[in-house]
């Protein structure tokens, strides 16, 4: 394609320049820091004890937009921690939990239900490391989150039950505020035989959102966490909608790890995350994530996800419709 | 030889010069095509980083290709390798994009490069157009990954992926046409420009060598013969020169030795000072200091900084309470620019006191800089004691001053009561005497008519009448025959004419004495009128009161011949104490008259003038043409006591003058000497605002 859109004198030129450079230029670089260096078999085959340690973040703490500032707080980790670290973003719950049961990955910032969904499996080989502790009042200086149910700022929607009939649209069937927590309040409000008129997949908060602002579903329950970070860097998008109904408190997407994981690096990831506010970068990186603080986490944190879960299973009310 | 040498020199010097132009000529070639190299190394950078984003974007799709593919198969670590690539070829896109717009150096692939900022108003508009459809891209990708739809057929999200990937393809097709279109002509002059510079800077050179040849080495043979002839006119200048430096070398050691003697003068003058003399530089520290003042203060300049002088030695106001503050020390207010003067008490070791009187002035450079501060300060211990003591005398004194003030003001005041009484008696011994001149008038006027009527014989007018009472019997023949009677009638006849004019006499001397009782009569009448307004301010008239002073004196005036004349040149009228003016006029008249005793009858004469010199200010002038009066009693008849008559007090002239001031005016008194009369002039304000206090 590259050959046959170009035109020959200037793809010369272009390759003639390239070569000059490539001969002249001193290499004043440091490929690891600016370059992408693909990863080879031999790299991928590598001991999980002598490879970066790697991470993923998933779309329930914060929005495409926010990746940057976690790619900071991942290249902090790094020089605490005095390891490479790698972070995947943009990959569905259930790809990062595949990776995490897999050991492809070695920890992730993911959503509560995925953690409740991995760490309750038979053989369970995740462990809790840490969950944030958001700045807002809301949040009580508690590891907790809300899902927001969201229509478009115009519209005459004033509570759930206003919305029979109409388009919903979730991120992800593994999200807590996304589709455990609605399906629960379904339940509770005994709205199980086809409350919607139709219900979509976005694949993220994100585009959640997005599809409500431009009118392309009627509502979403959202975590809270992606819909006032977006708020906070002045989405347009997000200024388009508002919250009708706030569920929770629920437990909040913690940071887990696998529990092969090296000691050191463990503990390392852990104190370095915990002690993070006090530290003047740190802090400046957490203000940006509009994060107080990590705490240390206890499983039964996410009970109230388990027993959603576990109701709605009991219901057989499985699907959200 | 020597001159083969200093040839060689000079041409070794010339080819220096010339090697050295060609030099220069060379690195500013090279800089040159390391400057136009350096564009188009950005030039063909540029070129390479919008052609490296075609590859970028097609590495993307491949990747998450990859990635969509590990999913299906379930193979999560090609997933994440794919992933992990995708994002390093984002960040790479995005680093591209910032440096295409910035102009900072970037990757391709292994190399850094440097890139021209795109400035063109289109092509600017293609990179935003650019990093925008990038974002799409992204998104589309992060929704296939998050799908739960892995097939690679007929999958919506790779469709969208894929085409959001040929549009930005496009866009970097594009926008790499841009920059070729917009570099191809900058690349093309810069090819010429590489190949003429070598040939310009080789015809520079040959054209230098020529110039140089022709403008340079011709004439630096030249010069150097002119050199060669100045060489000598040098040496001569040196020696001058040298000369010179010789003679200002004697002026400086001369001028040094002049200064060394001042300073030695100055510093013996400082310590033979009376006062203490202080220098402060502008730390604040004691650099000089002489003998007196080490005696003052017993304390060393070297220990002493003027911020601890306050600690060295406890100062305090004039008032011996009030402690100096650091900024008032005059030799602080001196360093802050300001003339200072101040007393101090100062409590020196051994608690002893002493009072130093300090002047300070700042010290400044010729340009006006401050150097710091001199002060000079003296020991005026001593002198506050004798102050002290002096002060103590001088109140006393004072007091003493005071009570015979007191003593003084009494007796003047007595005095004055004693000239104001001796003034009226003299007014009333005046009048007196006038009354007296009169009553001898009246006395002589009596005395003639007891003459008259004592020698008049009433025996003749008795004997006729008995004569004709013994004719009674008879007295027709008494009168016919008697030669007795016939005579008779002619007898009564002469007796009756004598008696008529012995009527006649007494009757005129009888109408004169009746005239000078009618001048008692009027002197008595002025004297009580005068003696009735004594104290009160009146209306008056000043030439009636002139009239009546005349009128007091007139019987001595007559009696004496004097002639009076009159010359009021003014007639003015004033609210005055008329009985002061009249005192006055009437001492003044009857002295012009003592003054006239023994000037020849027909020369004694008495002026009376009035005028007024100005608008406030009335004259009166006695003059008189009498005895005059010597130059050394001009200023004694005015005295208390003094007089030149054997019958006088010495009171009137006194009383005139105390009289002249209580009317707010003056008099004083004029003569040309003895024989040449004299003048006495009253001057009074004709405004009489104040009240006589005496």
């Amino acid at each position: 394609m590259f050959a046959a859109t170009v035109s020959r004198p200037l793809a010369r030129a272009a390759a003639l320049a390239t070569a000059m450079i490539a001969a002249c230029t001193p290499d004043h670089s440091n490929p690891a820091e600016h370059l992408p260096v693909p990863r080879t078999a031999s790299q991928t085959a590598a001991p999980a004890d002598q490879r970066p340690v790697r991470i993923a973040l998933s779309a329930a703490l914060v929005s495409e937009e926010g990746v940057p500032l976690y790619l900071r707080m991942i290249r902090y980790l790094s020089n605490k921690l005095g390891r490479q670290i790698e972070l995947v973003n943009g990959l569905g719950y259930e790809t990062i939990s595949g990776m995490l049961n897999d050991g492809v990955l070695d920890a992730a910032f993911i959503g509560g239900l995925p953690y409740v969904l991995l760490h309750d499996q038979p053989g369970a080989d995740v462990e809790l490391l840490a969950a944030p502790v958001m700045k807002a009042a809301r949040y009580q200086d508690r590891p907790i989150c809300y899902a927001d149910l969201i229509v478009h700022k115009d519209s005459g929607i004033r509570s759930i039950h206003d919305l029979r009939g109409l388009t919903f649209v979730y991120n992800e069937e593994t999200s807590n505020p996304g589709y455990n927590i609605p399906r629960a309040r379904l339940l509770e409000l005994g709205l199980t035989d086809g409350f919607f008129g139709m219900v979509m997949r976005s694949g993220s908060h994100e585009e959640s959102i997005r599809m409500v602002a431009e009118g392309r579903a009627d509502a979403s329950f959202v975590d809270s966490l992606v819909l006032e970070y977006e708020l906070a860097q002045g989405s347009s998008v997000a200024d388009r909608v508002r919250v009708v109904e706030s569920l929770g408190p629920t437990g909040i997407p913690p940071v887990i790890v696998r529990s092969d994981l090296p000691e050191g690096v463990r503990q390392g990831l852990q104190r370095h995350l915990l002690a993070m506010h006090e530290d003047p970068e740190g802090r400046r990186i957490l203000d940006q994530v509009l994060i107080q603080k990590f705490v240390r986490v206890d499983d039964t944190n996410y009970d109230d996800i388990r027993e959603r879960k576990s109701r709605a299973d009991a219901a057989g009310f499985q699907h959200l419709k | 030889m020597v001159d083969s040498t200093r040839s060689t020199r000079q041409w070794t010097w010339i080819f220096a010069g010339i090697f050295a132009l060609v030099m220069c000529l060379q690195v500013a070639t090279l800089g040159l095509v390391q400057y136009f190299g350096a564009m188009q190394r950005r030039h063909f950078g540029t070129l390479s980083v919008a052609s490296n984003q075609i590859f970028l974007i097609e590495q993307f799709e491949r990747a998450s290709y990859l990635a969509l593919i590990g999913l299906a198969n379930s193979d999560l670590e090609l997933v994440f390798q794919e992933k992990l690539m995708a994002q390093d070829v984002a960040r790479q896109f995005q680093a591209a994009i910032e440096a295409l717009r910035d102009g900072t150096p970037t990757a391709v692939g292994q190399n850094r490069v440097s890139v021209e900022t795109v400035a063109e108003p289109e092509t600017l508009a293609i990179l935003t157009r650019l990093e925008a459809r990038w974002r799409e891209v992204q998104a589309a990708q992060v929704r296939v990954l998050r799908s739960k739809n892995y097939a690679i057929a007929g999958n919506s999200g790779l469709t969208e992926l894929r085409v959001a990937a040929d549009v930005i393809r496009a866009d970097a097709t594009h926008l790499m046409h841009e920059l070729g279109r917009e570099y191809a002509t900058d690349l093309r002059v810069l090819g010429w420009v590489q190949a003429i510079v070598p040939l310009l800077a080789l015809g520079g050179t040959l054209l230098l060598a020529g110039l140089v040849l022709r403008k340079l080495v011709v004439p630096f043979g030249r010069t150097m013969e002119e050199l060669r002839a100045s060489r000598s006119d040098l040496q001569r200048a040196h020696d001058q020169l040298e000369q010179r430096v010789d003679e200002r070398t004697r002026e400086l050691a001369e001028t040094n030795q002049v200064l060394r003697d001042q300073s030695e003068v100055l510093e013996s003058v400082l310590e033979s000072m009376a006062e203490g003399v202080a220098v402060v530089a502008s730390d604040g520290t004691f650099r000089v200091w002489n003998a007196e003042a080490a005696r003052i203060v017993a304390v060393s300049p070297r220990e002493l900084e003027h911020s601890r002088w306050l600690e060295a030695c406890p100062s305090f106001h004039a008032d011996g309470v009030t402690a100096f503050e650091r900024h008032e020390l005059p030799i602080e207010r001196a360093l802050a620019g300001e003339a200072a003067m101040a007393e101090m008490l100062v409590r020196c070791a051994g608690d002893e006191d002493r009072w130093l009187s300090w002047a300070a002035r700042p010290l400044t450079t010729p340009r006006g800089e401050g150097r710091g501060a001199v002060a000079v300060f003296r020991d005026d211990t001593l002198r506050k004691q004798a102050e002290a003591r002096l002060r103590q005398s001088h109140d006393e004194l004072e007091q003493r001053v005071a009570e015979r003030t007191r003593a003084l003001r009494e007796a003047q005041r007595q005095l004055v009561d004693t000239a104001l009484a001796a003034g009226k008696a003299e007014v009333a011994t005046n009048i007196l005497h006038n009354v007296g001149n009169v009553l001898n008038g009246v006395n002589v006027l009596a005395q003639l008519i007891q003459e008259r009527l004592q020698a008049r014989s009433w025996d003749g007018l008795s004997k006729t009448a008995a004569l004709v009472a013994g004719q009674r019997a008879d007295l027709g023949r008494f009168f016919t025959e008697d030669e007795r009677g016939r005579r008779l009638p002619e007898y009564l006849e002469q007796l009756a004419a004598r008696q008529s004019a012995d009527r006649a006499g007494l009757l005129e001397n009888v109408d004169r004495l009746l005239e000078h009782i009618e001048h008692i009569k009027r002197i008595v009448a002025l004297q009580q009128e005068h003696a009735r307004s004594v104290s009160l301010r009146e209306d008056t008239a000043l030439p009636d009161v002139l009239e009546d002073a005349l009128s007091i004196n007139m019987a001595g005036l007559e009696r004496h011949d004097v002639t009076v004349v009159r010359d009021y040149q003014v007639r003015p009228r004033l609210h005055l104490h008329k009985h002061k003016l009249l005192q006055i006029l009437i001492n003044l008249i009857s002295n012009a008259k003592y003054a006239l005793a023994d000037t020849p009858r027909e020369e004694r004469r008495i002026t009376l003038r009035m005028t007024q010199p100005a608008e406030e200010l009335v004259r009166i002038e006695v003059i008189d043409s009498g005895c005059g009066i010597p130059a050394e009693l001009l200023t004694q008849i005015f005295q208390h006591g003094f007089t030149t008559r054997a019958e006088g007090h010495g009171f009137g002239l006194h009383a005139s003058v105390l009289a002249a001031r209580d009317l707010g005016g003056s008099l004083h008194a004029h003569s040309d000497g003895p024989g040449k009369g004299a003048c006495f002039t009253l001057e009074i304000p004709t405004a009489q605002e104040r009240e006589a206090t005496h």
